[in-house]
């Protein structure tokens, strides 16, 4: 071998070591960016999602006569059996003939959104 | 090998590994921003529909708040004997321009964020048909509205259609 070709190899070997760990810096860089997008566009879904629910919830509440404790219950029961990945939960409070119902949805353990209702209950939620 | 040849060896060179490198991590770069932008905006607009939900579920819960002291109010004049005609006035005193005797309706806004407010228009039974343990009104209205006017931008002189202008 001459001497030019293997300067010439070196060279190319040497530039070749350069592009490949260029390479790998910036997509290390773009992967870890690629993966924040992904982690929040899921988020935005899940927070989108949970609001959507939340807002099922707290119109069927209004949409009732006179909303019992078990019937909030089922509504809640109900939901939570067709989302996978959100979990509701709802507290209902009854001042006089307020009823107030906060909503909450989960994600495992951490809260995505919470919705306060309320419904006036004429009959002070007495059945007829 | 001539002196120039070797001076052509010895420079940096930039194959087309380099050209190649320089496009694909360009392209990287790019679409790793446009898809971080995307998302966080996706996210924030997600964001500001959970705020929307909040401010328009205050605003209802306020209006409840309202309609159910409307109700004990009605209530409280049969309860009291006071009449139909004094029932009325009554009500006159207490809302105002909002209530229309003619039509017996009481008109109320919730004011809300971004320059929103809900409307709610009842309309009051008559005086004998009040009783406790119901409704007394019939909700006409329960609208989200906007509270400041709407100006239009005439600034500019854009042609409205017409050849004799």
């Amino acid at each position: 071998m001459s001497r030019s070709s293997v300067s010439k190899s070196h060279m190319f070997l040497i530039e070749f070591i350069c592009v490949v760990m260029f390479f790998a810096i910036c997509a290390s860089l773009c992967i870890s960016g690629f993966a924040k997008a992904e982690t929040l566009s899921n988020k935005g879904l899940l927070l989108n999602r949970s609001v959507a629910g939340a807002e099922t919830i707290a119109e069927e509440i209004k949409a009732m006569e006179n909303p019992t404790e078990p019937q909030i219950a089922g509504i809640i029961e109900e939901k939570n059996g067709v989302e996978k990945e959100i979990t509701y939960r709802c507290e209902t409070e009854r001042n006089n003939d307020i009823l107030s119902a906060k909503i909450e949805a989960y994600n495992g353990e951490s809260l995505l959104c919470r919705l306060e209702v309320k419904k006036y209950i004429s009959n002070g939620g007495k059945d007829e | 090998m001539s002196k120039r040849e070797t001076e052509k060896e010895r420079g940096v060179q930039i194959g087309i590994s380099s050209l190649i490198l320089v496009f694909t991590v360009l392209c990287l770069v790019v679409f790793a921003t446009l898809s971080l932008a995307s998302a966080k905006a996706d996210y924030n607009l997600a964001e500001k529909n959970l705020k929307s939900t909040k401010v328009y579920y205050d605003m209802d819960g306020q209006a409840e708040e309202k309609k159910a002291e409307i109700n004990r109010l009605l209530i409280g004049f049969v309860r009291e004997g006071a009449g139909a005609s004094e029932m009325k006035k009554e009500l006159s005193v207490s809302f105002g321009e909002n209530f229309d005797a003619e039509k017996n309706m009481i008109e109320y806004s919730i004011d809300g964020e971004n320059g929103q407010q809900l409307v709610v228009n009842l309309k009051i039974f008559d005086y004998g048909d009040i009783k406790e343990g119901q409704e007394n009104f019939e909700v006409q209205r329960w609208q989200i509205q906007n509270s400041e006017e709407y100006e239009i931008d005439e600034s500019l002189s854009v042609w409205g259609g017409s050849l004799d202008e």
